[in-house]
């Protein structure tokens, strides 16, 4: 009884972290919602007739193999560096059996993305084997990434290690299915993400990198069938491996256009972590001889270390 | 000009829905949780970490690797005495892993940390510092040696010397090993000392011997001493270049350790220019676990190692792996109770190994991914159902949370007082803005704590020499708090439905708890930053569920209208706490001739009752109003009349006990409490109107149950007292349509920059005055009564009667001692008397205070914690009935409807915190005096009012 500051240096009420940025719990103004008329709202990304309902604060979703339903929600506090998690307690009573179907969980953290699936029988983390569980009842699951690693929890018990699946400049984190991968039948009960703790380390699991730009410059002798080339090798070991790498960036180097000399460039299939080749074919007249090929290349992908 | 002619009152009848109310599936809950008591029930679970016994060494600290096959908890609980609560584990992590993550070429704390050999002058017994024994002396390693310890957790700091050869003699060797960096370190430090002693030079005895002076010189001699809580010239009193430590732990060659706390013995200066000269260190004592005593054989063997941090209020000391601490419980320094500067250690005399580190609370290794939780074991299943949406939920205990600039907080202001006693540092223990129950030290014996009064805004009027009470001294308004560099020390709190239900019935929680860390940037040295840690301490969780009330319009009730009424008796008056205290009285006809309409058997228990009172105008109009919306709380009735006994809101709320859970209402402030409440009985927004001062309900009891209601309370009782314990003594009652929540004395809707004006001179408070002006205008006066008809012949207010009294009977009316009895947060009893000094010398004076005996009013509350809330208890208390006042007990007037026969007003009956003045009435001593109305009663049959009123005087007229 006073008008005292209950500040919890002196024992009051502990504020509570607003540490999960994005929150889908089922509720708004203490009214059920569906994720698109929540506060802020997640995009709703539906192909064909999927069915959503919200009751008591629990999303209820089917889809079919015709129909995919997803939700997404712009995160920046998520990056690859500081590791990202997101945590959805649902249930799956029904859908796809394959591996990389079911209900899926994602994590797209401005570098790569860590995807999950769920379904009723099972669960993998994307590319992962398949685990069989019956996970038709209620958990919670978790899945967390930062650099190239990600895991999946279950109720808090880590069920399985895995990779970032793609590179990706999005940051968000989602839940639903997706066309082509599967479908579902589930009820959630709250989807949220946050940064990793900042009291927790990021696991020195590689970071993203980018090297070039680097000059190149190649001959191909003048012939008119196209058949001309030469093959590019480029060995970037000395200051790189990359564990999941984009294709290089071919940019023209001194001005004068590649396309104007007609010259054509293919990646070879093995552009692999420490190195890659590149055929370059002249489609050019003639009369230009031996054209001189000034290029520029840049790649970017997680280094290994 | 139209002229009253005679009283009206008409009743409707509603037997439908009420207007407000709560449906079956909307109801609320509440449920509070003292986490030990849950944990030690076995009710929690915890979160926990499995370390494997393979974990290879490149991928954890030591000290994981050491606890390998097996779970450690993450969230521990803690119940010694006054010391409960969950605290986060703590690990101590070898430093070179934990600032690298790896092996390092130069040991970490050799980075950090600044090391020194002194020894004293032959002649002086001055320090001197042996420059070799530096850093940056190419001879470094002759004095220093750097060894990981055998348990790995850490580095040991050896110093190989004993004695430095002087021109006279060789001199014993003190070393000292301090840590300090930009920003300091985390306030409230968890960090781990250890010491192992090695050979003592030979001469030690002998030199102190024929040195006694350096023992008063000295505070470490013979000792290995842990200072810790370091404060620099940044404190406004501390002169520049020095650093004053709040604690130091001693530990004796021989001996158990000691905590000392560092107190300014000596200054110079004053008020904001005063600076701490001399600085001296105190032991206090330390509870709970026993630390062990230690032999010089111990210490030069084994060693020892100490953990020193803080939980709550308590500092709290440990041996290396023991499950229990020795703590105290620091009633005399304001939070942070470690402040956040630098750690020393200082061992005398002789050569020694050294060691500390910080201590985590995170190991730090499974990538921030993890939470620390506790979760309920078993679902709670409730009545009647879980309903996520309308859950609210508070946790309690200690953090620096609030001490980030992300949330402000508030802290007490820098600039000290100029009386208060230089051997305390500034501010204070406690929150700020209450003046500790401890005196500080220093305090002179001669002055009575808390110090006495001096003007201050909030209490302007100065009392009179002749009225001898306490009253503390200003106290100084809490500035917000703009700290940086803390993160973490928050919680998370999850919760969600147990079963699959349409509604679920049932609940789990999940409470998650972040660790603390301290990361101020090296912006000037460029150098990386030595992270500290602490750990929150939580109490307690209370979630509730919000009821849901609907609306069902304002005239859902459909009214009809009754016959007219035969009687409408009409009474509300003052409780002392609150206002449970009126009578409505309804009997209309109820002869069986009115065929197909009987009142008594027509109008249903809990149907609404809308009465209108007013006056017929002799030109046939009517000039009424509304006076109420009441409940038929019972039927009584015979062949011709049908008697209805009707409640207001408030005293159905008698009848409605608390059911709903475990009511805990800690630190919620008094109007959302009070709105909770109202909200759970079905109470729209219409239906109350309340007054809000800022109050908290505060509770700083280690239980935490100073406001845990128990069920079968009844809610208009909990209301009350919320309203009088937790509101400064506000009155709350029903004014026929909503429940109102104000001062006991006008019936103003206080604000808290009001509040006290409203409480300064008792009945005749000047804000009472103000208020009463702006209702009724001109002096504020809301009728004139006349004692006697000649004085206006006009008036309808001429009183039939009056029957006045002085009592000293009752001593909850008028007092010569007023005793307010509280407890503080050691649980002893706080007691604050006011005397009436004028009732105790003899005056034979029959309008004097004299009574000649002592008629003592005593009243305890518990929730009065500090002397703050004492004195503003029994001030109030003290200016109402410590002043003798005549009271008209009964006032019988007319139907007071109108003020006069004309009736230029609408009509307006008188009720309680009104102001009456009395013309006439000499004989009683009532003649020009000015009343407030306690209690009005309005008999519409017999067209009469009769009041009781009170005198508006108080201690200063």
């Amino acid at each position: 009884m006073a008008n005292m500051f209950p500040s919890p240096m002196y024992g009051g009420i502990v504020p509570v972290t607003p540490v999960f940025r994005s929150v889908y719990a089922g509720h708004s103004g203490g009214i059920s919602v569906l994720p698109q008329n929540d506060t802020p709202a997640w995009t709703r990304l539906a192909v064909g007739s999927p069915t959503e309902a919200v009751a008591y604060g629990r999303l209820s979703i089917a889809t079919s193999a015709a129909s995919a339903l997803r939700y997404w929600i712009e995160d920046t506090d998520l990056s690859n560096d500081g590791g990202s998690v997101v945590e959805l307690r649902a249930k799956v009573t029904a859908g796809s059996s394959a591996a990389n179907t079911g209900l899926l969980l994602e994590i797209k953290n401005g570098s790569v993305q860590y995807v999950a699936w769920i379904r009723p029988g099972g669960y993998n983390i994307h590319d992962q084997p398949a685990v069989a569980k019956d996970l038709t009842g209620w958990h919670v699951y978790r899945l967390a990434g930062s650099g190239v690693d990600c895991l999946l929890t279950i109720d808090d018990a880590v069920v399985q290690y895995g990779h970032a699946n793609a590179l990706t400049d999005a940051t968000r984190v989602g839940f639903g299915t997706a066309a082509g991968y599967g479908y579902a039948t589930a009820q959630v009960d709250w989807c949220k993400a946050r940064p990793f703790y900042p009291w927790g380390n990021a696991r020195d699991g590689g970071w993203i990198m980018t090297i070039g730009p680097h000059a190149g410059s190649a001959n191909i002798p003048a012939v008119l069938d196209g058949s001309s080339f030469v093959i590019v090798e480029v060995d970037h070991s000395a200051e790189a491996v990359f564990s999941l790498a984009e294709p290089p960036i071919f940019t023209d180097a001194n001005g004068d256009s590649l396309e104007d000399i007609g010259i054509h460039v293919e990646f070879l299939c093995d552009t692999n972590g420490s190195g890659f080749k590149v055929k370059m074919t002249n489609y050019s007249w003639t009369g230009y001889g031996y054209p001189l090929v000034s290029f520029l290349w840049t790649r970017r992908g997680f280094v290994e270390v | 000009m139209t002229e009253y002619s005679r009283p009206y009152a008409s009743v409707q009848y509603g037997n439908g829905r009420r207007r407000y109310e709560v449906r079956e599936n909307d109801r609320g809950w509440f449920l509070y949780y003292d986490l030990v008591d849950q944990l030690k029930a076995e009710r929690l679970v915890k979160s926990a970490w499995y370390i494997p016994t393979a974990m290879p060494a490149d991928l954890a600290p030591y000290t994981l690797r050491q606890t390998g096959s097996d779970w450690t908890d993450d969230i521990v609980p803690v119940d010694q005495g006054t010391l409960k609560g969950l605290r986060l584990q703590h690990y101590i992590e070898d430093m070179d892993f934990m600032v690298s993550g790896g092996p390092v070429s130069v040991t970490a704390c050799r980075y950090f940390y600044t090391f020194l050999a002194q020894y004293p002058d032959p002649v002086g017994g001055e320090w001197w510092t042996i420059e070799e024994s530096m850093k940056h002396s190419a001879n470094f390693e002759d004095y220093w040696d750097f060894k990981k310890s055998a348990d790995g957790l850490f580095v040991e700091m050896i110093q190989k010397q004993s004695a430095y050869g002087t021109f006279l003699s060789n001199q014993p060797i003190r070393t000292i090993v301090w840590f300090d960096q930009e920003g300091g370190l985390c306030p409230n430090l968890w960090w781990a000392f250890g010491v192992r002693r090695q050979a003592t030079a030979d001469n030690v005895d002998e030199f102190l011997k024929d040195n006694p002076d350096i023992f008063e010189e000295v505070d470490d001699v013979l000792c290995t001493a842990f200072y810790f809580g370091g404060m620099n010239d940044t404190h406004p009193h501390i002169p520049e270049g020095k650093i004053y430590y709040r604690w130091v732990l001693r530990v004796p060659i021989s001996g158990k350790p000691v905590l000392c706390e560092g107190r300014p013995t000596a200054w110079s200066g004053h008020g904001e220019e005063m600076e701490y000269t001399e600085w001296q260190y105190f032991p206090v004592k330390l509870e709970g676990a026993e630390l062990k005593e230690q032999t010089a054989k111990s210490l030069a063997t084994d060693g020892v190692t100490y953990i020193v941090g803080v939980l709550g209020d308590h500092l709290v000391v440990c041996e290396l792996g023991a499950d229990s601490f020795a703590f105290y419980r620091v009633p005399n320094a304001a939070q942070p109770i470690i402040p956040n500067g630098g750690v020393r250690m200082v061992n005398f005399p002789g050569q020694c190994a050294l060691w500390m580190a910080p201590v985590k609370f995170d190991p730090g290794l499974f990538d921030g991914a993890n939470e620390k939780f506790v979760r309920l074991r078993a679902p709670a299943y409730l009545y009647p159902n879980y309903d996520k949406a309308r859950i609210g939920y508070y946790m309690y205990g200690w953090t620096l949370r609030g001490w980030s600039s992300a949330t402000e907080t508030y802290r007490w202001p820098d600039t000290r007082p100029d009386w208060w006693p230089p051997f305390t540092d500034w501010p204070p223990k406690g929150p700020p803005g209450v003046w500790p129950s401890t005196p500080p030290y220093g305090w002179p014996e001669d002055q009575e704590w808390p110090p006495r009064w001096i003007e201050t805004v909030e209490n302007p009027v100065p009392p009179p020499p002749t009225v001898e009470i306490n009253l503390p001294r200003e106290v100084p308004t809490p500035v917000p708090d703009h700290p940086t560099y803390v993160s973490g020390g928050g919680v998370y709190f999850d919760h969600w439905a147990a079963d699959a239900g349409t509604p679920p019935q049932s609940l789990l929680w999940k409470l998650s708890i972040e660790p603390i860390t301290y990361n101020p940037p090296q912006t000037e040295t460029g150098r990386p930053t030595l992270l500290t840690h602490t750990t929150p301490f939580i109490q307690g969780v209370s979630l509730w569920q919000n009821a849901v009330v609907t609306d069902n319009g304002e005239d859902a009730p459909a009214f009809t209208a009754l016959p007219t009424p035969h009687v409408l008796d009409i009474h509300r008056g003052l409780g002392d706490m609150g206002g449970v205290d009126g009578s409505y009285d309804l009997v209309v006809t109820n002869r069986e001739e009115n065929v197909g309409f009987n009142p008594a058997t027509a109008i249903r228990l809990g149907a609404t009752m809308r009465v209108t009172v007013g006056a017929r105008m002799s030109d046939g109009t009517l000039n009424s109003f509304p006076i109420g919306d009441f409940v038929v709380a019972e039927k009584t009735f015979t062949r011709k009349e049908a008697g209805f006994t009707l409640a207001d809101y408030l005293q159905m709320l008698a009848l409605e006990k608390w059911t709903d859970g475990r009511l805990n209402f800690r630190l919620w402030t008094s109007k959302a409490a009070i709105t909770w409440l109202l909200n759970h009985c079905g109470f729209g927004e219409d239906w109350y109107d309340l007054e809000d001062i800022g109050t908290y309900l505060t509770d700083i009891s280690p239980q935490g149950n100073q406001w845990l209601i128990e069920p079968g309370e009844p809610i208009g009782q909990i209301l009350a007292k919320i309203a009088y314990m937790g509101q400064e003594k506000a009155a709350i009652w029903c004014d026929g349509f909503r429940i109102k929540t104000g001062c006991p004395y006008c019936r103003t809707k206080r604000t808290a920059a009001t509040l006290f004006t409203h409480q300064n001179n008792g009945w005749n408070s000047s804000g009472c005055r103000a208020a009463d002006i702006a209702r009724a205008g001109g002096e504020g006066v809301d009728r004139t009564i006349i004692a006697l008809a000649s004085y206006d012949e006009a008036s309808l207010i001429i009183a039939e009667g009056i029957d006045a009294e002085e009592t000293g009977l009752r001593s909850s009316e008028f007092a010569t001692r007023i005793t307010i009895g509280g407890r503080d947060e050691f649980g002893f009893g706080l007691q604050q008397t006011l005397v009436n000094l004028n009732a105790s010398p003899t005056d034979e004076d029959p309008t004097a205070d004299y009574i000649g005996w002592n008629i003592n009013h005593y009243q305890a509350e518990d929730n009065l914690k500090t002397w703050t809330d004492l004195f503003s208890r029994a001030f109030h208390v003290f200016h109402q009935i410590g002043v003798r006042h005549l009271n008209l007990k009964r006032i019988v007037l007319p139907l007071t409807v109108t003020e006069d026969h004309y009736m230029g007003k609408p009509a307006k009956m008188l009720w309680e915190g009104d102001v009456v003045k009395v013309l006439g009435g000499r004989g009683i001593g009532a003649h020009g005096k000015l009343f407030r109305v306690v209690q009005a009663a309005h008999n519409l049959q017999e067209m009469r009012t009769t009041l009781f009123v009170k005198e508006m005087v108080g201690p200063y007229g």
